[in-house]
C-alpha cells in the first residue's frame, strides 16, 4: 500500500476512523438523552462485571427452610432481598447473573454485526458492479426472512444454547446494517475529495480507510447500537418462548419460568426486576441510537 | 416503468425461492426427528419407515427437494403430520385470526403514531413537549412485547378484571364470520389489540416526528406560513409531506409486525399463525411449520415489492437508476 | 467467552474431599475423564435441568467432573434412547403411559438385548431370555415369580436405575363439581372413568370445562398419537385399567385365553354407536382386522403381536395372537377401540389418513359424542346418555389455552373446572391453597426418572463404578429440589413400585451414602490425586 506522506494535502490524506469516531462520540454526548442512555449502560456493564461477587447465592441453588422444605415463592425479606422463585432460587442472584447474559449477547452481536455489516456494506457500495449485485441479492433474501419466526425455527432446530442464539442473531441482523451502510458509502464515493484522492493515486484501501470509513462511522455506530438493542430483545423473546439456553440465567428466561409455572400474577418480585431491567437496557440503547440518528441526518439537527 | 416492475417481480420470485430452499434444508438437515414421540412409545422400524415414506421424508435429500418444489408450484404444501390434513386447511382460520389483531393494531398504531408524531415534530425544538414526547416514545419502544402483554394482563385482567385474559371468545355455537361480530369477540380482542398498538406505535411516532422536523424548515412551508395560514394548517402541510416515507415504510412494517406478533399471540393465547408456528416447530410438524414460515416470508416479499413499486411511482429516479 | 456465564456445578464439591484419601501418583491409573450428562432440555420443563444438577453435585463428590448436555426431547429419543447415541450418562423421564402398567416395558423394552429402547446398551442373553419368557406366561402367579426374579438379576447388575417416580396432580373447582376421583397410576388425561366419568355437577353448569395446554390433533383413532384419553371418550375400548392395577370390563364384559394364542372376548349387550346403530362383534372384528391389515404406524407398538380376529356370534369374537402374550390383557384391551363398520367399510381412501371430521364420521360408541372443534381453541363433546356408563352431566369441553397463565386465570375465574398436569404440579397445589373453591389432588404415578449409563464404555463397564454412582444418587434431593417435592424417591428395581404386585419388594434398599460410594471405589482400586480427581485402578 502506498502510504500517504505528511506532505500530501489534507483532502487526499483524509483522517483516521478513530478520530472520526471520537468526534462523533463527543457530539453524541452533547445530547442529554444519550447521556442518560450511556449512564444506564455503564451502570449495567459494571453490574455485569461484578455480578458473581454481588450475587448473594448461586443462582441455581435451591434454598431450603430449616425444616428441610424448599423455600418457594418467598416474598422479599432480609435474607432474600428480591424473594425466591417457585423453585426456591434466589431472585436477586438470578437477576444479577442476567446482566451478564444480556450484555454478552449484545456485545457479541454488536461486534459480529458491526464487522459483517460494515464489510459487506463497504465492499458493496464502494466497488459496485457484480460484487454489489451478488451482495445485494443476498441481502434481498435475508431481508425477506421474518426475524422472530426464523429465530424460533433455527434455535429450535439447532438446539437451545447461547452460542446458537448469538449465531442466529448475527445471521439475522447484519442485513439491514449492510443496506444502510452501503447507501452511505454510495453517497461518500461520489464526493469530490474521493475522486481527487483516487486521481492522486491513493489505493482503494487508503480511500476506504481514510475517506469512506471516517465519514460513515456514525452510521456504523447507529447501526451497532440498534443491533445491540435488537439482539437483547431477540434473546429475551426466544428465552421467553422457552428457547433460551437452560444452563445460563437470562431475564427472558426468568420471565419464562414465572410465566410457564403460572406465577406471573402472584410473584411480582420475580417478574418486575427482569422486566424493568430489559426495558431500561433496550431504552438506553435506543436513546443513544437516537442521538446518532439525529447526527447522521443533518436536517434533524437543531439550527 | 414496466421493465422495472418486471425486474422487481422476477427478483421477488427469486427471493421466495431462496427463502423456501433455506427453510427446506434447515428442517431436513437438522437432527430433529418427527417420529420421536412415537419412537418413545415403541414405534417399530418398519412402521417408522412407512411413516417417513408417507410424509415424503425418504429418498435422497435432492429428490425430496425436487418433489417439494414441484408440490409448492402446484400449491400443495402437503399435509400436517399431526392434524393429518392439508396445511392450508389448518392455517386458513388461523391466518384470519392473526389478521384480526395485526391489521387494526397496525392501522391504529400508525394513525396514533402519526398524530402524536406530528404534534411532537411541530412543537418547539428543545421544548418540554418535544423532549418528553421523544423520551417517552423511545422508552416505550424499548419495552419488549411480552412485557407489554404481561403488564396488560396483570393490570386489566387479573387486578381490575375488566377483560378476559385468554383466547378469542367464550365457547359457543356461533361459527363462521358471525363469530367476529359479537361483543364477546371484541371483549377478547381488546387487550391483544392494545398490545399490538403499543408495540407498534412508538417507532411510527418517531419516524413521523423526524419527517415533520425535516419538512418544517422547507421553503414551501415557509411560504405557506408567510401567507398567514393558521399554525394548525401549516403543521398539516408538513405532516402530509412526511407521510410519504411513512407509507412506504408501512408495508414492510406490516409484514414484520405480523411476524413479531408471535409473542403477543402466545401471551394472550390467541389462536393465530404465530402461535401455531411455535407449536408446529416444537412438535416437529415440518409441513405446517414450513407453510407458516413460507406464508410470513411471502407477506414480507409482497410488502417490500409494494413499497418499492409505490416508491418507484412517486420518485421516478429509482426506476431509471 | 461463554465459559464466563456457564456455571460449572462441580469443582467446589470435589475440593471438600481433596485431601481425604490422598494417593501417590504412581499408584494411580489414568484419570477418569469428564463425563457427559444428557438430560431433557428446558422445553420439557425445568425439572430435568434441576435434577441433573443436584444429582451431579453429589456424584462430583466421588472426584468426577461432568459436562451438562441439555438435549431436546425429539433428539433425545431418536439419538439416545433409540439411536444408541448415549455417550456417558443420561438423566431423563419416561412417562406414566397406560400400557406401562405392565412390567414388560420396564424389564424388556428398556433392558433386553436388541430391544429398541435399550439406550443404556446393556446386554445379557440369559436376562433377555427370561424377560421374553415372562410375557408368554398366561398364568399370573407364574408370571409374577418370573418378573420378580428378573428384577433381582437386574438389580444385582444395575446397568441403570430409577431415581424418582413422578407425582402428577389435578386441580378442580370443588364448588361446582364433586366426586372427582384419582386416576392413579396413570395421569388424569389418560384416564376415562377417573376423574371424568365419576365427576358430578353441583350447579346448573353441567358442562365440565377442562383447561388444557394444547389441541387434540385428530379424531381418527387410527392416526392419533397423543391425546389417547380424549379419543377414548368418543371411541370405547374393550377394557379399562383401574387404580388398583386391575383390568376391568368396559365394552367387553368377559375375556379368556382359550389357548395361549387365542383370546375369546364377549361384548357388552345393548351398546350403540352415536348414530344409533348397535355395536356388534362384526364391528369389533372389522376394526381389529383393519388394524392388522393396515398396521397404522401410530399404533405399531401395541398391535405388533395381533394376528387377526374372527366372529363367533353377535356379541362374541376371538382374537388370534402371533405368539403367547400375557400383556394382551393389560396393554391391548384397554387400548384397542371399536369403529362402526357401516361407516368405514365402504371408505376407499387411506383409512389412516381419513379426515373424520370433514366426513362427519367422528362416531364411536363412547360416553361422549363429538360436537365441535375450533382448531387450537376449543373442543366440545356432548354426553352420550345412551352409554352404559354415561356421565352425570351434559358434556365436556377442552380449552386449548397454550400457556400456564391462561390456565391459571381460567381456573380462578371459574371458566375452567379442572386442570390436569398442564401446570407444574406445585403451581396447581399453590392455586388450590390460595382459593377456597379449588381442590388439589396428588396422583402418584409410575412415570420414572431414570439414570442411564453407557454400559459399553469405561468406566461404566466396571461394576464397582456403577455401584458407587448408584450409592451416590441423591434421590431425595432430586425429588425435593428438582421436582419441588412432586416426585417420590423410586424403588430399587427397574419396575416401579407403583405397579403393585409386579414390583419385587424383597430387593434391599440401597441408601444414599457418598462415603460408602467412595469406599466401594477405593476397594475396587480406584484412587484420588492431590486435586481430588478420581483415577482408574493402575493396570
Amino acid at each position: 500500500m502506498k502510504q500517504a506522506s505528511p506532505h500530501t494535502p489534507a483532502a487526499i490524506r483524509g483522517r483516521s476512523a478513530w478520530s472520526a469516531a471520537w468526534d462523533s462520540w463527543r457530539q453524541v454526548m452533547q445530547d442529554s438523552f444519550a447521556v442518560v442512555g450511556v449512564s444506564i449502560l455503564l451502570l449495567f456493564v459494571i453490574i455485569a462485571l461484578t455480578a458473581p461477587y454481588l450475587a448473594p447465592f448461586d443462582p441455581f441453588k435451591a434454598m431450603m427452610t430449616e425444616t428441610g422444605r424448599l423455600a418457594r415463592l418467598r416474598p422479599p425479606s432480609g435474607e432474600h432481598l428480591l424473594g425466591t422463585t417457585a423453585f426456591g432460587n434466589d431472585v436477586l442472584s438470578q437477576f444479577l447473573h442476567g446482566f451478564r447474559v444480556a450484555l454478552l449477547v449484545g456485545l457479541v452481536a454488536a461486534i459480529a454485526v458491526g464487522f459483517i455489516s460494515t464489510l459487506f456494506g463497504v465492499l458493496s457500495g464502494y466497488f459496485g458492479g457484480w460484487v454489489d449485485d451478488v451482495l445485494m441479492r443476498i441481502t434481498d433474501v435475508a431481508l425477506s426472512i421474518p426475524t422472530l419466526p426464523f429465530s424460533i425455527v433455527a434455535v429450535a432446530l439447532l438446539g437451545p444454547s447461547i452460542e446458537n442464539i448469538i449465531l442466529v442473531i448475527t445471521v439475522l441482523f447484519w442485513r439491514n446494517g449492510a443496506r444502510i451502510i452501503r447507501s452511505a458509502v454510495l453517497t461518500e464515493r461520489e464526493r469530490v475529495y474521493v475522486k481527487w484522492a483516487r486521481a492522486a493515486g491513493a489505493s482503494h484501501f487508503h480511500i476506504i480507510m481514510r475517506h469512506i470509513l471516517p465519514n460513515i462511522i456514525r452510521v456504523v455506530f447507529l447501526w451497532v447500537t440498534m443491533s445491540v438493542a435488537f439482539a437483547v430483545l431477540t434473546e429475551a423473546s426466544l428465552s421467553f418462548l422457552g428457547l433460551g439456553d437452560p444452563t445460563v440465567i437470562s431475564w427472558g428466561q426468568m420471565l419464562n419460568t414465572a410465566f410457564s409455572s403460572g406465577n406471573l400474577r402472584t410473584a411480582w418480585w420475580w417478574v418486575v426486576p427482569p422486566s424493568l431491567a430489559l426495558v431500561m437496557l433496550v431504552s438506553a440503547l435506543y436513546l443513544i441510537g437516537r442521538a446518532y440518528e439525529e447526527q447522521t441526518n443533518p436536517r434533524l439537527r437543531k439550527r | 416503468m414496466r421493465a422495472y416492475i418486471f425486474r422487481r417481480l422476477a427478483q421477488s420470485v427469486l427471493v421466495v425461492w431462496a427463502v423456501t430452499t433455506i427453510m427446506f434444508f434447515m428442517f431436513r438437515v437438522m437432527p430433529a426427528d418427527p417420529t420421536a414421540i412415537l419412537l418413545e412409545r415403541g414405534l417399530t422400524d418398519e412402521a417408522r419407515q412407512a411413516l417417513l415414506e408417507q410424509w415424503g421424508l425418504t429418498g435422497s435429500l435432492w429428490d425430496q427437494y425436487i418433489a417439494y418444489l414441484g408440490n409448492i408450484l402446484t400449491g400443495d404444501f402437503g399435509s400436517s403430520f399431526l392434524y393429518r390434513k392439508p396445511v392450508w386447511e389448518v392455517l386458513t382460520p388461523l391466518i384470519i385470526n392473526t389478521l384480526w389483531i395485526a391489521v387494526p393494531g397496525l392501522l391504529l398504531g400508525a394513525a396514533l403514531g402519526a398524530a402524536i408524531g406530528t404534534a411532537v415534530g411541530w412543537a418547539k425544538r428543545g421544548g418540554k413537549l418535544e423532549r418528553s414526547g421523544i423520551f417517552l416514545a423511545t422508552i416505550i419502544r424499548g419495552v419488549p412485547n411480552f412485557v407489554i402483554g404481561i403488564a396488560l394482563l396483570t393490570i386489566f385482567s387479573s387486578t381490575l378484571g375488566w377483560f378476559p385474559s385468554f383466547g378469542m371468545g367464550d365457547p359457543g355455537e356461533t361459527t363462521g364470520f358471525a363469530r367476529y361480530m359479537t361483543l364477546d369477540f371484541l371483549h377478547h380482542l381488546a387487550l391483544p389489540l392494545i398490545a399490538v398498538i403499543i408495540y407498534f406505535m412508538p417507532e411510527n411516532l418517531l419516524l413521523m416526528r423526524s419527517g415533520v422536523v425535516e419538512n418544517r424548515t422547507e421553503d414551501y412551508i415557509e411560504l405557506v406560513r408567510a401567507k398567514g395560514v393558521p399554525q394548525r394548517r401549516v403543521a398539516w402541510h408538513a405532516a402530509r409531506n412526511s407521510m410519504l416515507p411513512l407509507i412506504t415504510w408501512l408495508f414492510p412494517a406490516l409484514a414484520e409486525t405480523i411476524a413479531g406478533i408471535v409473542v403477543i399471540e402466545i401471551v394472550f393465547s390467541w389462536p393465530g399463525v404465530g402461535r401455531e408456528l411455535v407449536l408446529a416447530v416444537t412438535r416437529q410438524d415440518y409441513p405446517l411449520a414450513q407453510a407458516a414460515f413460507f406464508l410470513l416470508a411471502v407477506m414480507i416479499v409482497i410488502a417490500n415489492l409494494a413499497a418499492d413499486l409505490i416508491y418507484g411511482k412517486l420518485d421516478p429516479r429509482v426506476v431509471y437508476k | 467467552m461463554t465459559a464466563i456465564v456457564r456455571r460449572l456445578p462441580f469443582g467446589l464439591a470435589t475440593g471438600l474431599f481433596a485431601c481425604a484419601v490422598p494417593a501417590l501418583a504412581q499408584d494411580l491409573g489414568e484419570p477418569v475423564p469428564e463425563l457427559k450428562i444428557a438430560y431433557y432440555a428446558a422445553d420439557m420443563g425445568p425439572m430435568y435441568e434441576q435434577s441433573a444438577r443436584v444429582l451431579s453435585e453429589e456424584w462430583a463428590k466421588l472426584g468426577l467432573r461432568f459436562q451438562m448436555q441439555p438435549v431436546q426431547f425429539s433428539s433425545f429419543i431418536s439419538n439416545i434412547m433409540v439411536g444408541g447415541g448415549l455417550e456417558d450418562m443420561a438423566v431423563f423421564t419416561v412417562g406414566a403411559d397406560p400400557d406401562r402398567v405392565d412390567p414388560t416395558y420396564w424389564l424388556h423394552d428398556l433392558g433386553a438385548c436388541g430391544a429398541r429402547r435399550n439406550g443404556a446398551k446393556w446386554c445379557d442373553e440369559g436376562y433377555t431370555a427370561a424377560v421374553k419368557g415372562q410375557r408368554e406366561l398366561i398364568d399370573q402367579d407364574e408370571r409374577i415369580a418370573a418378573v420378580h426374579a428378573a428384577q433381582q438379576q437386574f438389580y444385582d447388575t444395575m446397568p441403570w436405575w430409577p431415581a424418582t417416580n413422578t407425582v402428577y396432580g389435578m386441580v378442580w373447582n370443588s364448588a361446582k363439581w364433586e366426586n372427582v376421583t384419582s386416576p392413579e397410576p396413570v395421569a388424569a388425561h389418560e384416564g376415562l372413568i377417573d376423574p371424568w366419568l365419576s365427576a358430578r355437577p353441583l350447579t346448573d353448569d353441567r358442562w365440565l370445562d377442562w383447561a388444557h395446554y394444547e389441541d387434540v390433533t385428530t379424531y381418527n383413532p387410527l392416526a392419533e398419537e397423543g391425546a389417547v384419553g380424549w379419543l377414548r371418550f368418543v371411541y370405547d375400548t374393550f377394557a379399562k385399567n383401574n387404580s388398583e392395577g386391575q383390568t376391568i370390563p368396559w365394552a367387553a364384559t368377559e375375556w379368556e385365553f382359550t389357548d395361549p394364542t387365542t383370546v375369546k372376548i364377549t361384548l357388552r349387550e345393548g351398546m350403540t354407536f352415536h348414530d344409533g346403530e348397535p355395536v356388534t362383534a362384526d364391528d369389533a372384528v372389522f376394526t381389529l382386522s383393519k388394524v392388522v391389515e393396515l398396521q397404522p404406524p401410530a399404533m405399531s407398538s401395541r398391535i405388533a403381536n395381533l394376528a387377526g380376529a374372527e366372529k363367533v356370534d353377535e356379541l362374541t369374537f376371538i382374537v388370534k395372537l402371533k405368539a403367547p402374550d400375557a400383556t394382551f390383557v393389560t396393554t391391548v384391551l384397554p387400548y384397542a377401540f371399536i369403529l362402526p363398520e357401516h361407516l368405514w367399510a365402504d371408505y376407499t381412501g387411506d383409512m389412516v389418513a381419513r379426515d373424520v371430521i370433514a366426513d362427519g364420521v367422528a362416531i364411536g360408541s363412547g360416553p361422549f359424542k363429538f360436537k365441535t372443534w375450533r382448531v387450537n381453541e376449543v373442543h366440545e363433546l356432548d354426553a352420550n346418555t345412551a352409554h352404559f356408563n354415561a356421565p352425570g352431566y351434559d358434556g365436556v369441553r377442552r380449552l386449548a389455552l397454550g400457556q400456564a397463565d391462561a390456565i391459571r386465570s381460567a381456573m380462578l375465574s371459574g371458566q375452567g373446572d379442572i386442570a390436569t398436569m398442564v401446570l407444574p404440579v406445585a403451581s396447581m397445589n399453590d392455586l388450590a391453597d390460595q382459593n377456597a373453591d379449588l381442590d388439589f389432588l396428588e396422583i402418584p404415578s409410575h412415570g420414572t426418572m431414570l439414570i442411564w449409563l453407557n454400559n459399553e464404555k469405561e468406566p461404566f463397564t466396571n461394576p464397582a463404578f456403577r455401584k458407587a454412582l448408584r450409592l451416590a444418587t441423591a434421590k431425595d434431593r432430586a425429588a425435593i429440589e428438582g421436582w419441588l417435592g412432586f416426585a417420590v424417591p423410586a424403588g430399587e428395581g427397574p419396575v416401579p413400585k407403583q405397579l403393585g404386585m409386579w414390583y419385587n419388594p424383597d430387593l434391599p434398599e440401597i441408601a444414599f451414602d457418598v462415603e460408602a460410594a467412595r469406599a466401594a471405589l477405593a476397594e475396587a482400586g480406584f484412587g484420588w490425586d492431590a486435586q481430588g480427581a478420581l483415577h482408574y485402578p493402575k493396570q
